[in-house]
């Protein structure tokens, strides 16, 4: 069984890979996009610099620490950006005809969705990589405990590879996974506190951007690299984010046996 | 052995009423099959678009679920047992989508290899062999968006024997490729069947292709069984009296032309005539048999270059059951 799981998820990591990096274009605008990404946060920040908004978020992470705030926000929602990504992608499969074909076979469902997801990691990884030399460059003053680094690597891959799977098992019931992909990713962006604090919204703000993994994820990256936490300061936000973890899989398990039997009663699996 | 009975599948359509509104109809895309295909034969299923042809294939490879009727594939339950069947069954459809077309050929069939859990020496092996056996060994590391209509055929057939499935669907495999590579197709599936013994259920508008390959054949429209029967049967019963007469004539006058349609309508038959290469192809189709007239007719008429009389068809088989249902 973990066999089959583990073929699955290799599988389908590995072709999804070959599709999408199969020039060499493609490892050039990687040396390039995370860079032209980090002036982008780095611009859209400034006009906001000394704004009232600024002092809002200076209020509640202190005066110098607002640039700061905006890049680790801005790392985070591009990192779970690009496993949304590759769970929209996924929804080609249907056009293309093969997820019939996927279907056809006895692999494991589950595998295939998180070989999709895990496609992305090595973009994901590389803009990780490139933020985090900017910001150790920028931010003289960070106070990241090198030892809580693999801990905010986890915090950030795990809940965004657990959100793109979920993503996909939901684009496994419909076609029109284009309105999915707008729905969740708007309000991620605004509630998420990528931006914004999460702590500055009212309370129906924090409703919706906690139904967000990347709320918690954020949250702790932040403390870590600008507070220097240990996992003793972190510990409700990661209870709370292994707890997401846990229920996106439970749901996202579920909801791809409910969508299979859903695509075989209607036949849909073969509409695009 | 594949055994179905009643199969049954229905499909809810929505209907537009408006900017808004839909209508819900049901459409009974299969009303009740039932057939047989065993290890190394090959069952042809046939009929018009619409027939049910797909539905049947696609609920076989347990990729619908019937809504009626029962099922089994080698004693497993199509329903209760679809993970145990997915791996002796595999889908061969025609057209150039279903593969990566930026991988390889060998990257599609490690894929989809690993997507059965085939071991790494055993997977090697076997897409060596297959690409062997599809003639694409020299090209293997060329992606497959470099492929011509015919390559990318032949891929498919590797692909839906990565698994070595005991039984294939393939549902119109040569549809829309050139005659010697349709050949080449034809060639490969009477070796999957008679040398590896394959049970193969195959879905194809080319009836000399039926007719060269399969061993039984099915015939359903509307969702329904017409007539089943070895291809040889179904030409006997439903075309028997179907005699075909295709003579070549040097002329033909009006004088010779208002004879024959006065005739071809006294006899319920009808005619078609080709002008080529400075002479008169003349084709007609009768439930009777009129050849001594004709003879006479055309003769009185015109020099007759060439008569002959044409064996009826599965094509004429099922043009005429098609006719009648």
């Amino acid at each position: 069984m973990a066999g089959k799981v583990f073929n699955s998820i290799l599988a389908e990591a590995v072709k999804q890979y070959k599709s999408n990096y199969h020039s060499r274009m493609v490892y050039y605008s990687m040396l390039f996009w995370p860079i032209l990404q980090l002036f982008a946060s780095y611009y859209s920040y400034k006009p906001f610099e000394n704004s009232k908004a600024s002092n809002v978020i200076s209020a509640l992470v202190g005066k110098d620490k607002v640039f700061a705030f905006v890049i680790f926000g801005y790392m985070g929602y591009m990192f779970f950006g690009s496993f949304i990504q590759s769970a929209w992608r996924f929804s080609y499969e249907r056009v293309s005809g093969t997820l019939e074909l996927i279907y056809i076979t006895p692999a494991s469902r589950i595998g295939i969705m998180l070989g999709n997801a895990l496609s992305s990691l090595l973009v994901s990884a590389w803009m990780f990589t490139v933020f985090c030399a900017g910001a150790l460059i920028f931010f003289t003053d960070l106070k990241l405990k090198i030892y809580m680094l693999p801990v905010a690597i986890l915090c950030l891959t795990i809940p965004a590879i657990c959100w793109g799977v979920f993503l996909n098992t939901l684009f496994m019931f419909t076609r029109d996974s284009g309105l999915l992909f707008e729905v969740f990713q708007a309000p991620m962006e605004i509630f998420g506190g990528a931006k914004i604090p999460y702590q500055a919204f009212p309370f129906w703000g924090k409703l919706i951007g906690g139904i967000f993994p990347l709320t918690w994820s954020l949250i702790i990256i932040r403390k870590i690299f600008m507070n220097g936490a240990t996992i003793l300061n972190i510990k409700s936000e990661l209870l709370v984010l292994i707890l997401f973890c846990i229920l996106l899989s439970i749901l996202s398990k579920y909801l791809l046996v409910k969508a299979e039997k859903y695509a075989r009663k209607t036949g849909n699996i073969a509409m695009f | 052995m594949i055994t179905v009975e009643g199969l049954k599948k229905n499909y809810k359509i929505n209907v537009k009423k408006g900017i808004f509104k839909r209508e819900q109809q049901i459409n009974e895309a299969v009303k009740g099959i039932d057939m047989q295909i065993k290890p190394g034969e090959i069952v042809g299923l046939l009929g018009l678009n619409g027939a049910g042809k797909t539905t049947t294939i696609k609920m076989l490879s347990t990729l619908i679920e019937p809504d009626g009727g029962k099922g089994d594939i080698d004693g497993m339950d199509l329903i209760k047992n679809a993970f145990e069947i997915k791996k002796i069954i595999n889908m061969i459809a025609g057209g150039e989508r279903m593969i990566y077309w930026r991988l390889t050929a060998k990257e599609n069939l490690e894929y989809f290899g690993k997507l059965y859990n085939l071991p790494k020496k055993l997977l090697k092996n076997r897409i060596d062999e297959l690409l062997s056996f599809v003639g694409l060994t020299e090209k293997m590391n060329v992606p497959v968006e470099q492929y011509s209509k015919g390559m990318k055929q032949r891929l498919q057939i590797a692909r839906g024997l990565i698994n070595d499935p005991k039984y294939i669907f393939m549902d119109e495999p040569t549809l829309g490729l050139d005659a010697p590579i349709a050949r080449e197709v034809r060639k490969y599936t009477k070796k999957l069947a008679r040398e590896n013994g394959k049970g193969i259920l195959l879905t194809s508008h080319y009836m000399n292709e039926i007719e060269e390959l399969c061993d039984y054949v099915y015939i359903i429209d509307k969702g329904r069984k017409v007539m089943e029967g070895s291809p040889r049967d179904v030409i006997s019963i439903a075309a028997k009296n179907t005699n075909k007469y295709i003579i070549r004539l040097e002329s033909f006058s009006d004088k010779l032309k208002n004879n024959l349609d006065d005739f071809i309508k006294s006899v319920s038959s009808e005619y078609k005539i080709d002008n080529f290469d400075n002479a008169y192809d003349i084709e007609i189709s009768s439930n009777k048999d009129i050849q001594s007239e004709l003879i006479t007719l055309l003769s009185a008429n015109a020099k007759v270059l060439s008569f002959k009389v044409q064996e009826p068809n599965l094509e004429d088989a099922i043009i005429k059951l098609l006719e009648v249902s």
